[in-house]
């Protein structure tokens, strides 16, 4: 921070300090793939600590041979592709008319979305409309009803007032209406809060499982986090109809190797996007 | 100028006549709101309590007497305020208003005196307030005399007085006569009004119904189907279901009206001020379209409240008419008389000005100038199409389903067509909190997220701080991305992550406990144990990305206020102590804001993706109640009371907490 200053003793306790938190992050997930990759005697015998022990692919062959849980890993990815593009059309189309100064009604939309934030009917009448409107139990479902997000239509908007109103100004001069300069002007520099906005919606959507557990009831459109929550409670009560997995050592390095497919998707990404989210988070608690 | 029908004081004439204060006027708006709604209604349950209840009638009676009494008191105030004026610029200035103010006053008047005299009418004694509607020409309603002197806290108190009056004492009355339920209530009522002169009421102008038939055709071009299949009746059974939805009307509207009136007269004193004397003319203000809007939000207010009482008593069409009645602000020109000869606004501009506010929306050139709008913002509109009617299918539709939480449990009828729940309509909210398992949920609830915001919320302050003073700079960016890593693991995963490392055989945390020779742990078949585990999982997930928001804030802080400290020799500590944390306050109280806002909302995954059936005692929260017993269980109106409560007293506590940080001077949320 000040760059005059020494390197004293106190810099080495704070990062220190911040290396075994840094463990403490990544520890538990090493040790998860370690155990993944580990024999099953091994981790019976709890040797396996954060190197594996006898190596094992097995349990990863399984996985990527169990066609539900690679078509549910194959579906969430469609369900996250097809999610955030529906979101970020819908977080721009509401986020860009709302900068208009000048806009009637502007206050009475904003008011509106906002509200929606800090008071919301519930489950049951969410249930019951989704029941009402017949999407309910089909696909649509994990698409459509929490497509958007107001908190992230607020740091679409606040980028958006970033934008020099003289671009748009010189626009409309040249006589582009609002539709050509959202087009032509706002999309193309605001490539790095749809890159946010993108990753905000993808792990909502990747990582969620609550609506489908409520609103489906079709295994085959399962997402990965319900399969794994099914996977995961109905080997922890070792069912016996439970036909997949014989002995409770294979159990866990299965269950690892599918968490580990659930997860590495996301890890892969993030790091790449750290520049664009720390703006995008920070933008919208200026606003929020 | 002579045209003028203002007449103009010269500057410093004493004048005897009376300077209305708050007290006068708190006075005169309590009297006459006890006269008018008071009255009609004290006399109408004193009739419906005569059938068991002396003490009751008595009470009301008197409660009466003493509002005659109170009578020629409100004439009086009325008389007084009618001469009220106002010292603008030294100059005492009297209103007289326009012949059309005075025209339509007079006309609203009357029908107001109609409506009370048909009120008394109906109850059969006609004869007894003929004599008592003296009414004097008024100021518009809800304007004070003197802009300068009549603060904020006045006007809420006197707008507060008269809507406590005007709605709290029908409603009060009809929870008073509540001791005997309603429904019993109505069916004498009922049979009052089969042996009165309405027998033949019509059913078809029944109101509900009209507007039963509006949102009917509202929504079945949304495709939501109709409200309800079959025709309604007017028959004595679904009287008192009648009676339910208006009793609720009344108290929302009552609740409404408490927050929205205040702002409305604040509002007025807004436009008011705004007849300022520039450059020694006055500015005469023009009422906005808004003003008229306002100005008709508050007489509907008052039209509903009335129109529901006549519901109630079966016939509803005859103050239809009533409330239609507008005001125009047109004020004096202060310093007319000092400048006469350059006096701009003349009698015609002050006539024209009525009109113009009046026609604002329909002269061709406003129209011109809307038309050239539409064409620059039209496709904004259309953009806004689509996501609008997201937010209303998808968060304002299910408002509306939040009725089922009153109704009686039931999944065959439309939700419309379901009658009213006992107690009305709270009897969810009373088997809510006669059931074991949902106060359970509400205890666990609150603890966990009190125990995450006493645990969890410094955490990334810390963390924050930390990260700010690691003085490597590619090992902090390191540390910045392993420490967000957490948080993009779903519940999910971590809950398997969890279940292995604590593992009772073959746990990492339990082999690292154990060769340091202490006793493993086993979270998930110990409660006590279970819920140190959710907070510190809790920790570990979140604390990372909490940073992100602290760090920015740091970044904000001025550097000079460090280089200072470094020159006085100020010690880490301390400069944090005395800079970076008041430099984070703003963020904390923000930030603490919405932690207590949503103490009582609770997260579904976590608590799920952790809970199993040993430990369920501590771990179900409300949002896991609400999908065992709602979508499991299909229990809904229960479980949809349970989260109206969990929605309105998550509101209130936001609302506590934003009100308490800006009372310690500090930027809130709203």
């Amino acid at each position: 921070m000040i760059k005059s200053r020494s390197t004293k003793l106190g810099d080495w306790v704070i990062a220190f300090v911040c290396f075994i938190i840094i463990l403490i992050c990544i520890l538990p997930l090493i040790n998860i793939i370690a155990r993944s990759l580990s024999n099953a005697d091994a981790l019976m015998r709890g040797e396996v600590f954060l190197l594996p022990k006898g190596w094992n692919f097995t349990a990863y062959q399984r996985v990527l041979t169990d066609s539900k849980y690679t078509w549910s890993l194959g579906w969430t990815a469609i369900l996250t592709v097809m999610g955030v593009v529906l979101s970020i059309i819908m977080t721009t189309l509401i986020a860009y008319p709302l900068i208009y100064d000048n806009l009637k009604g502007r206050t009475l939309i904003n008011v509106a979305a906002i509200f929606t934030m800090y008071f919301s009917a519930g489950t049951i009448p969410m249930y019951l409309l989704l029941q009402g409107i017949g999407l309910y139990n089909t696909w649509p479902v994990l698409l459509i009803p929490y497509c958007l997000s107001v908190f992230n239509m607020i740091i679409m908007r606040s980028f958006f007032y970033g934008v020099p109103d003289s671009l748009r100004e010189s626009a409309e001069i040249d006589g582009a209406g609002p539709v050509r300069i959202l087009i032509s002007i706002y999309i193309p520099l605001s490539t790095s809060v749809i890159a946010t906005l993108s990753l905000f919606y993808a792990v909502g959507r990747w990582n969620s499982y609550t609506d489908a557990l409520f609103f489906m009831r079709q295994e085959q459109f399962y997402p990965i986090q319900l399969l794994l929550y099914n996977l995961l409670n109905a080997l922890q009560q070792i069912d016996p109809a439970q036909e997949v997995i014989k002995t409770p050592g294979v159990t866990e390095t299965l269950k690892m190797a599918a968490v580990m497919f659930a997860t590495v998707p996301i890890l892969l990404i993030y790091p790449w996007l750290q520049r664009y989210f720390v703006t995008g988070v920070t933008l919208g608690s200026e606003k929020g | 100028m002579t045209e003028n029908s203002y007449s103009l004081w010269e500057a410093g004439a004493e004048d005897s006549r009376f300077e209305s204060g708050y007290l006068p006027q708190i006075g005169h708006r309590l009297v006459c709101w006890l006269i008018f709604p008071g009255v009609p209604v004290g006399v109408f349950f004193g009739i419906l309590a005569a059938g068991g209840h002396r003490a009751l009638l008595a009470a009301i009676l008197t409660l009466i007497g003493l509002l005659f009494a109170c009578g020629p008191v409100a004439a009086a105030l009325r008389v007084i305020w009618s001469l009220n004026q106002s010292r603008v610029d030294g100059v005492m200035l009297s209103y007289s208003g326009t012949f059309i103010e005075t025209a339509l006053f007079l006309v609203k008047i009357s029908l107001l005196t109609l409506v009370t005299l048909g009120f008394y009418w109906l109850l059969g004694f006609s004869s007894v307030a003929s004599n008592k509607f003296i009414y004097q020409r008024t100021a518009p309603a809800g304007m004070t005399a003197d802009p300068g002197k009549s603060g904020f806290i006045g006007n809420f108190l006197s707008i507060i007085f008269s809507r406590v009056l005007i709605t709290a004492i029908p409603i009060t009355l009809m929870i008073m006569t509540g001791l005997i339920p309603l429904r019993q209530h109505s069916e004498r009522f009922a049979e009052y009004v089969a042996q009165s002169r309405f027998a033949h009421y019509d059913p078809s102008m029944d109101i509900w119904m009209m507007l039963r038939q509006v949102v009917n055709g509202g929504l079945s071009i949304l495709g939501l189907g109709p409200l309800s299949s079959g025709q309604t009746h007017y028959h004595t059974t679904n009287f008192y279901q009648e009676s339910t939805v208006l009793i609720w009307t009344a108290i929302l509207l009552f609740i409404a009206s408490l927050v929205l009136a205040p702002w409305y007269k604040h509002k007025m004193m807004r436009w008011e001020t705004n007849n300022a004397v520039v450059n020694g003319y006055q500015m005469v203000y023009k009422a906005k379209l808004n003003d008229y809007f306002l100005h008709f939000f508050l007489n509907g207010f008052l039209c509903v409240v009335t129109l529901g009482l006549y519901a109630l008593l079966g016939f509803n069409r005859t103050s239809m008419w009533k409330f239609r009645v507008r005001h125009t602000h047109v004020f004096i020109p202060a310093s007319a008389q000092a400048k006469s000869e350059s006096y701009l606004v003349s009698a015609e501009t002050l006539n024209r000005s009525l009109k113009d506010s009046v026609r604002a929306v329909f002269n061709p050139a406003a129209r011109r100038k809307f038309a050239n709008y539409m064409r620059r913002y039209w496709s904004l509109y259309t953009l806004l199409l689509i996501p609008a009617i997201y937010l209303i299918i998808f968060k304002y539709v299910p408002m509306l389903y939040i009725q089922i939480g009153m109704k009686i449990n039931n999944i065959v009828l439309p939700i419309w067509d379901v009658p009213w729940g006992d107690y009305y309509g709270f009897q969810w909210f009373v088997q809510a909190f006669g059931d074991r398992d949902f106060l359970l949920a509400l205890r666990n609830t609150i603890m966990l997220n009190g125990l995450d915001l006493l645990f969890g919320f410094p955490m990334p302050i810390i963390l924050a701080i930390l990260l700010n003073e690691l003085a490597f700079r590619r090992f902090k960016r390191i540390s910045q991305t392993i420490f967000y890593m957490p948080h993009f693991l779903s519940w999910v995963i971590i809950s398997a992550l969890a279940l292995q490392l604590f593992n009772p055989s073959s746990g990492l945390f339990n082999m690292v406990l154990s060769r340091m020779g202490m006793s493993g742990v086993d979270p998930f078949h110990m409660s006590f144990q279970w819920v140190v585990m959710f907070v510190l999982l809790g920790i570990w997930q979140s604390a990372g990305w909490g940073t992100i928001i602290y760090l920015a804030a740091i970044t904000n802080i001025n550097p000079e206020l460090y280089e200072a400290a470094n020159v006085d020799g100020a010690s880490r500590l301390r400069k944090i102590w005395h800079i970076t944390l008041p430099g984070l306050r703003p963020t904390i109280i923000i930030l603490l804001i919405m932690r207590l806002g949503s103490i009582i909302g609770s997260d579904f995954e976590r608590p799920y993706a952790l809970r199993n059936t040993l430990i369920s005692q501590v771990s179900d929260v409300i949002s896991i109640y609400i999908f065992r017993v709602g979508i499991q269980g299909t229990k809904f109106s229960l479980t949809a009371a349970v989260g109206i409560f969990q929605s309105v007293v998550g509101l209130m506590f936001l609302f506590a907490a934003n009100a308490l940080a800006k009372k310690f001077g500090e930027r809130g949320v709203m």
